[in-house]
């Protein structure tokens, strides 16, 4: 528990002294002014052009400086391990992040080496797709020429072997624990075959046009790698196509990745990667000034302008992601819609954003942010700070005194930004419509226990809200959250409760729909609702905060939890 | 009769290592949480998939099977395997008790060879400017949370002065210089309360011992402060045994802070980390461990005091 209250403590200290980034970026949305420290402007076609770019910060001639190559880059991960290199890996995103990404390829991976655009699917272990008439049975071309690590041939056989690895229980090299982290992505999926050496067919159990965003979540292990080593032991082994190839791995310590020279998207530039679990955020900003790391993630809030003064390369981006207050919509008061409407007019949240955190955050009224194809530009910002209208839909639904109310929130962890210091200012924000708010920390894994649990399980009635940083980055997960199919304890991860058949049917017409923009526009709509119904209260997005060493060049931040390594280089 | 006496002190210990392994079992899991929660994450997973992960980890097992399973497999050798770290339990526990052992041994010879330096030079004048300053540093190095001074270090000596690594261990096969450069800041906040404990008893017990009659013989005797020392030192040296016994268990156990600060891949962390993500196998199978060294620990101090006090071994063989 230590660390996690140092890192509230530190985060803390961030409200003593509120002198972060101001150097970096206006405080208020701006447009782009120009020049090195501005915002980036992405050279590729960008689908988010109305984003008010200037909560980005990324210094664009280091990001797109590809003058060079070699070095070694080292990140301080704020994981409290090395990722294990399974498929997927653990420690969240960040193991989906430096290990999976960089040992593994996918089928349809996310193309995040880009600036603006919002990534999605494209060519990678397949270089081409279709679906038939019949819109079940979907085509892959497998690209030729792939190698292993280990020199095994990629073709249709060992990517049949993966599915059988992840959906056949009596497979003998069956993985239990990765097969439950892929449930999710592999839901869709009726049968898969080896049509010839590069032809692989997939049919799915209904028409699903997100097939290629859940083929992206699915990395392709060594069929030789796991046949030779079981399924305990691969991990020490861990063999993919991917860009890097793990070189050395002691867990809890260290793992050393060296770029793969064949590898068919071309070869990395840096010289090596080594990845060390820093957990405690004090200690990665220390790493990183006394130069023992050049990689941090997320350091204290409260240290980012020092490090910006010292001539560290901040870099912050928008992305989808963000912090919910998910509400208990099965019971009083919350049942009522103008009382969750209440709370989305309740939060300060450009006070949250420019006061407490100083930058590190971006208001949010929806559950994407402006200029994201699903983000509804109808509803917009409607949900800002309106005391009055607060007030009002308080008193409308039968509460003029406003009542009490408890939430349960994550004391810290990866991906959650820093839940003390931003409840502290929700409490007095609600106190001023006359909510009094119980704030109730858990430790994470009570935390997510709770939210897998959901409303509905009697244990959580004493909630009636949660805390929650949700990724609405990608299908299959993102519907989850909010439509019937996620309820509990059948699905995940619906906590709320919260049902609107309109949005389970756009859902499901977006699932039937094969073109990307109508599918968008459904997706849209789908936004639309759920935020008006407002089961779940936006606060704020985050904004991806990590500090480079300048010496470290060519990566380009992608709107995305992701990052993509091949491009980066280290200055001697 | 010394081996009938280590035999006697070893059969009761069966009955102390399995009532730890009960309450250690049972403790964990009384805990709130769910353990496939921090294996599956927040996106959670679909509850058939859940289920046979549940049935491989063997947790749809009622409780008392499963903790017969865990000793049948302790009785083998085999500690586990922990599916949260995708690592034999064996595998993990010995790579990372090597490296408490290692923090706990610089903390040690830090902690005792200071302690009992400072203690006994405190105890040659009691009441005089040393005295009083080493019992000053003794509270302090006591009280100072061991977290909070390892944070201090970082900021002085990697931060700011950027002379030590911030956190993590090297190999020693990658050369000593950069092991001990990792290696001094957690040994030294981690000596911190031994240096004080082992300080202040220490003083107090050599002081004891010289206002005993025995020493007043010696005085008068003519023998020299030095060579009055060797024998008060034989004859305090019971209570600074027992002491340092605990102070080494404590080392070995309770590093937890430390380690977390420093990233030091040792025991203490590897609890740590698995109790966060309610890790069963690995927290109940490493806190036997740390039961056992304990227990072993405190059974060759009390084969030491046999040796050294003729007391307690009169009153042992009895």
């Amino acid at each position: 528990m230590s660390n996690l209250r140092w890192q509230h403590l530190l985060a803390s200290a961030a409200l003593t002294f509120p002198v972060l980034l101001a150097a970096c970026r206006p405080a208020a949305p701006a447009p782009a002014t120009g020049g090195n420290t501005s915002a980036v402007n992405a050279p590729t076609a960008s689908t988010t052009s109305a984003a008010p770019a200037s909560y980005d910060h990324v210094d664009n001639a280091i990001a797109t400086d590809r003058t060079g190559k070699g070095g070694t880059l080292i990140v301080g991960m704020s994981a409290g391990n090395i990722p294990y290199p399974n498929t997927p890996p653990n420690e969240g995103y960040e193991g989906t992040r430096f290990v999976g990404n960089q040992i593994y390829d996918e089928l349809t991976p996310v193309n995040y080496d880009q600036g603006d655009s919002v990534p999605v699917p494209g060519p990678g272990l397949a270089t081409d797709w279709a679906v038939g008439d019949d819109k079940l049975t979907w085509t892959f071309h497998l690209r030729q020429g792939v190698k292993f690590h280990d020199g095994t041939e990629f073709n249709a056989d060992a990517v049949v072997f993966n599915f059988d690895r992840l959906l056949n229980k009596d497979f003998p090299y069956f993985d239990a624990t990765a097969a439950a982290s892929n449930g999710f992505n592999l839901l869709k999926v009726d049968t898969y075959r080896a049509v010839d050496p590069y032809t692989l067919e997939i049919k799915t159990k209904s028409p699903y046009s997100f097939l290629p965003w859940d083929m992206s979540h699915m990395m392709i292990a060594s069929p030789t790698a796991v046949k030779t080593y079981g399924v305990e032991e691969y991990i020490k082994h861990a063999t993919g196509t991917g860009p890097f190839k793990m070189t050395k791995y002691i867990d809890g310590q260290v793992m050393e990745l060296d770029p793969n020279e064949n590898y068919w998207g071309g070869k990395p530039k840096l010289d090596k990667l080594i990845l060390r679990p820093m957990p405690d955020p004090a200690t990665r900003l220390a790493a990183l000034q006394s130069g023992e790391i050049n990689w941090a993630e997320v350091p204290p809030p409260d240290s980012v302008d020092q490090l910006s003064k010292q001539g560290f390369n901040v870099i912050l981006k928008q992305y989808p992601h963000t912090i919910i207050f998910a509400l208990n919509t099965y019971d009083k008061p919350f049942s009522d819609i103008r009382v969750r409407q209440a709370l989305q007019y309740a939060i300060d949240r450009e006070g949250m954003c420019t006061a407490l955190l100083r930058g590190l955050c971006m208001p949010a009224s929806q559950y994407l942010y402006p200029g994201h194809p699903w983000f509804d530009p109808q509803l917009g910002t409607t949900f800002h700070l309106d005391v009055n209208k607060a007030k009002q839909l308080l008193a409308d639904a039968g509460y003029p005194n406003g009542f009490k109310m408890s939430i349960a929130y994550p004391t810290g962890g990866s991906g959650n930004m820093w839940p003390g210091p931003m409840m502290e200012l929700v409490q007095t924000n609600f106190k001023a419509v006359g909510i009094d708010l119980q704030l109730v920390p858990l430790e994470w894994n009570n935390f997510i226990t709770l939210f897998i649990g959901g409303f509905s399980d009697p244990a959580n009635k004493k909630y009636d809200a949660v805390y929650i940083s949700l990724a609405p980055d990608a299908p299959p997960f993102t519907f989850q959250s909010f439509t019937s199919d996620g309820l509990p304890p059948n699905g995940c991860c619906n906590a709320t409760g919260y049902v609107n058949p309109k949005v389970d049917e756009l859902v499901h017409q977006a699932q039937n729909e094969f073109d990307a923009q109508k599918q968008d526009a459904l997706l849209q709509q789908a936004q639309g609702i759920l935020a008006s119904d407002s089961s779940f209260t936006f606060a704020v997005h985050d904004l991806n905060l990590r500090v480079l060493s300048q010496k470290v060049r060519g990566f380009m931040p992608s709107r995305s939890w992701f990052a993509d390594l091949r491009n980066v280089w280290v200055k001697p | 009769m010394l081996g009938i006496l280590m035999a006697r002190r070893l059969v009761a210990v069966v009955p102390a290592l399995l009532g730890v392994s009960v309450v250690i079992f049972v403790m964990i899991r009384v805990l709130p949480g769910d353990p496939l929660a921090t294996l599956l994450g927040a996106q959670g997973s679909n509850p058939a998939d859940r289920a046979i992960l549940a049935r491989t980890l063997g947790f749809d097992e009622p409780m008392p099977l499963q903790y017969l399973h865990w000793l049948g497999r302790l009785l083998t050798g085999d500690l586990g395997f922990s599916y949260v770290r995708h690592y034999a339990v064996g595998e993990l526990i010995g790579a990372a008790i090597g490296r408490t052992a290692v923090l706990a041994g610089a903390g040690a010879v830090i902690g005792l060879v200071t302690g009992i330096g400072l203690g006994t030079a405190a105890a040659f004048r009691p009441g005089r400017l040393l005295d009083r300053a080493v019992s000053a540093l003794a509270i302090t190095g006591m009280s100072v949370p061991s977290f909070w001074l390892g944070i201090l270090l970082i900021i002085l000596f990697s931060a700011t002065l950027q002379w030590l690594p911030a956190s993590g261990m090297a190999e020693l096969a990658d050369g000593p210089a950069d092991f001990l450069a990792h290696l001094i800041m957690p040994a030294l906040a981690n000596a911190a309360i031994t240096i004080g404990l082992t300080a202040r008893t220490t003083r107090s017990s050599l002081i004891e011992t010289y206002g005993e009659d025995f020493v007043y013989t010696l005085r008068a005797k003519g023998l020299s402060d030095a060579q009055i020392l060797r024998h008060v030192a034989k004859n305090a040296a019971p209570a600074i045994l027992t002491m340092i016994g605990l102070q080494v268990g404590y080392l070995l156990g309770g590093s937890v802070l430390v380690e977390t600060i420093f990233a030091w891949p040792g025991l203490g962390n590897l609890i740590y980390t698995a109790i966060l993500a309610r890790d069963l196998i690995l927290i109940q199978s490493s806190l036997l461990v740390i039961a056992v060294t304990f227990i072993l620990l405190n059974l060759v101090v009390d084969m030491l005091q046999i040796v050294v006090n003729p007391r307690v071994r009169r009153l042992a063989s009895a």
